[in-house]
């Protein structure tokens, strides 16, 4: 097995200490950024949809200035939301480089996104359910908890799915600016030092990820009725 | 003419009541459950003028133990109307008044603590797709001190009541629209509640599964002392089980009464129409005002409609008042409704010969009947 990798991808197993050491860079990114969006994404998205029109804590306010907010920051462009984060990175995570300095520009981009997934997936709790809830004499916080973040469970995972998926990619992406991870590994071996085997295999790695998350999501949203 | 016939009428003598007593069954303590007074409730848009009137200066008193019907065609504001008795529509004027207590001034706290003695079942029956039948049931009783055990054994209860022992643990995807206004119901009344509102809870089912649901709530109210409100676009499940009904119209109630008499005597125009749905008599009596000539009447003929419903002769009495009387009596129509499980008799008939002695016959014909109305003289 080695012998055959060594011939088809000599690169890559030279460089396999480095492969590794992304690898992890690229969970822990993932990872902490997704935990942390997941937090104030939940929170945001939740919000959104209390606030609304006819919704069980309607706020006008509240409802519009989020809405715009989270829609500006969906339209930035995440290479130039890097840059234009720079010194608050410095700020908030005492570096700008490096993985640290990767997860908070990931998170500012992926809060609102996913925001956005929560949303869609608590618009379509039946509207029914939640009014049934209320006959029942239940206030708005238990609506949230007991009914929105129950009925609107599997929407959520769905969103948390893609919203994942979507983490990886720019995850790779933040690589390319020096934020370490699997984009970095790629870039600098198999784009600049011209080892395409290393570019082909972390394609085939992060394909391989993204696989094993969607099908997570799809087995886990799945189980909801 | 229905396939209806008379001998029905004949022994349906037996029962009593008539229009001044309240109907078997009913519960009457003169107690009032639920008062509305002056609702009205508008849906501003930022367009003065197209503002919806869903409900206009709306008064009723619901006593205890009635089932009470609100009938009307889509958009009348029965819907609202019956979530600005538990205030899911804070009613933009006027008052709701249950038990002595005026809902409408209550704190968000008290109104939640109240809405807990209102059981309410929609037409969608919203049950939650992710808690299975036993989880959905348990719902309301969330933060409630009961034990984990007596919580259990409460739920089991209720789904006995409803006859779901065995689907405890199926999800709602898995059940039939009946079974799934089952649930709804128990998890209705896992906070004993004293009244429960029905808004258009048999219109998605089959009539067969709606006579179902409707005896379950008959029952329901005997054995549980509820108040049923009860809301429909159907005059079959009105005449069935409500021992009163309000008609709405356009946000308004045009007509309220108890069933026998809006039946028997309806006054408004749109009420007639839900009438008509059910029944043909309604029909008859337009035919004979607009085309009498197409019934063969001749000239001096008089038409009567006679309503019986209690201990009254019937058919008997045509013969004997015409053999008495010496004058012709027709039954040109003919007509039995089951209003709340009592027969409720009508019928057309025509009355010709001399003219005192027609009049006398009438006279004597009143005394038999629950009500008699002249329809048309010839
Ligand atoms: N939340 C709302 N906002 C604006 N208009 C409404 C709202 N709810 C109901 N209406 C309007 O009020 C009227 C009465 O509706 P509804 O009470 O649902 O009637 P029904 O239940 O008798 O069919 C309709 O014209 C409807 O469009
Ligand atoms: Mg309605």
């Amino acid at each position: 097995m080695s012998e055959l990798l060594t011939k088809i991808a000599p690169n890559f197993i030279k460089t396999f200490p480095e492969f590794t050491e992304s690898f992890f860079e690229t969970l822990e990114m993932v990872g902490t950024a997704a935990a942390t969006s997941a937090l104030f994404g939940i929170f945001f998205g939740v919000v959104l949809v209390v606030t609304a029109p006819g919704g069980i804590m309607e706020n006008k306010w509240i409802n519009s200035i989020l809405d715009k907010i989270i829609n500006v920051f969906r339209a930035i462009p995440f290479v130039i939301m890097i840059a234009l984060l720079l010194p608050l990175t410095r700020l908030v995570m005492g570096t700008s480089i490096g993985t640290k300095g990767a997860i908070f520009p990931l998170v500012v981009a992926t809060v609102p996104f996913f925001s956005r997934q929560i949303h869609s997936a608590l618009c379509e709790v039946d509207k029914g359910v939640i009014e049934a809830a209320q006959a029942m004499g239940s206030g708005p916080w238990e609506i949230v908890f007991r009914v929105y973040l129950r009925e609107g469970l599997g929407g959520m995972i769905r969103g948390a799915t893609i919203t994942v998926v979507n983490l990886i990619t720019l995850s790779a992406m933040a690589g390319c600016v020096g934020g370490g991870g699997l984009g970095d590994y790629a870039i600098r071996y198999g784009f600049q030092r011209k080892m395409t085997d290393v570019t082909i295999v972390t394609c085939i790695v992060l394909l391989i990820l993204v696989t094993i998350i969607q099908s997570i999501g799809n087995v886990l949203s799945a189980k909801r009725h | 003419m229905t396939g209806h016939t008379f001998f029905i009428i004949a022994y349906m003598g037996k029962r009593e009541y008539n229009s001044t007593q309240l109907p078997p069954g009913s519960l009457k303590r003169g107690y009032r459950m639920i008062e509305l007074r002056h609702v009205c409730k508008t849906f501003e848009t930022t367009d003065k003028e197209k503002s919806v009137h869903a409900v206009r200066d709306v008064s009723l008193t619901i006593e205890d133990g009635e089932i009470f019907g609100i009938i009307g065609f889509s958009g009348a504001g029965k819907s609202t109307l019956v979530r600005c008795i538990n205030l899911l529509e804070r009613p933009t004027s006027g008052s709701v008044i249950m038990d002595g207590e005026d809902l409408t001034k209550m704190t968000e706290r008290q109104l939640r603590q109240t809405r807990r003695k209102i059981g309410m079942i929609f037409q969608h029956f919203n049950l939650m797709n992710s808690r299975t039948v036993f989880d959905n049931v348990a719902y309301p009783l969330f933060g409630s001190k009961m034990s984990k055990e007596r919580k259990e054994r409460k739920v089991m209860e209720l789904l006995e009541i409803v006859g779901l022992t065995e689907k405890a643990g199926a999800y709602p995807s898995q059940l039939s629209g009946g079974q799934k206004q089952r649930v709804a119901i128990a998890r209705a009344l896992a906070n004993n509640p004293t009244v429960l509102l029905c808004d258009e809870a048999t219109s998605a089912l089959d009539p067969q599964t709606t006579q179902d649901i409707l005896r379950l709530l008959q029952r329901l109210r005997e054995r549980l002392k509820l108040t049923i409100i009860l809301i429909t676009h159907e005059m079959a499940v009105v005449k069935q089980v409500c021992t009163r009904v309000a008609v709405m119209e356009e946000g308004r109630v045009v007509e309220e009464g108890r069933i026998y008499d809006v039946f028997s005597n309806p006054q408004q125009p749109i009420t007639r129409r839900f009438i008509r749905t059910t029944t043909h008599i309604e029909g008859v009596e337009e035919l004979l005002k607009t085309d009498p000539s197409s019934l063969g009447l001749a000239s001096g003929d008089i038409v009567v409609r006679y309503d019986c419903s209690g201990d009254r002769t019937s058919q008997a009495s045509v013969s004997r008042i015409s053999r008495e009387y010496g004058v012709d009596i027709s039954i040109i129509f003919g007509n039995v409704e089951m209003l709340l499980g009592t027969p409720f008799g009508t019928m057309i008939v025509v009355f010709r010969g001399e003219e005192k002695a027609v009049q006398a016959a009438l006279t004597e014909f009143e005394k038999t009947a629950s009500r008699v109305e002249v329809i048309c003289r010839v």
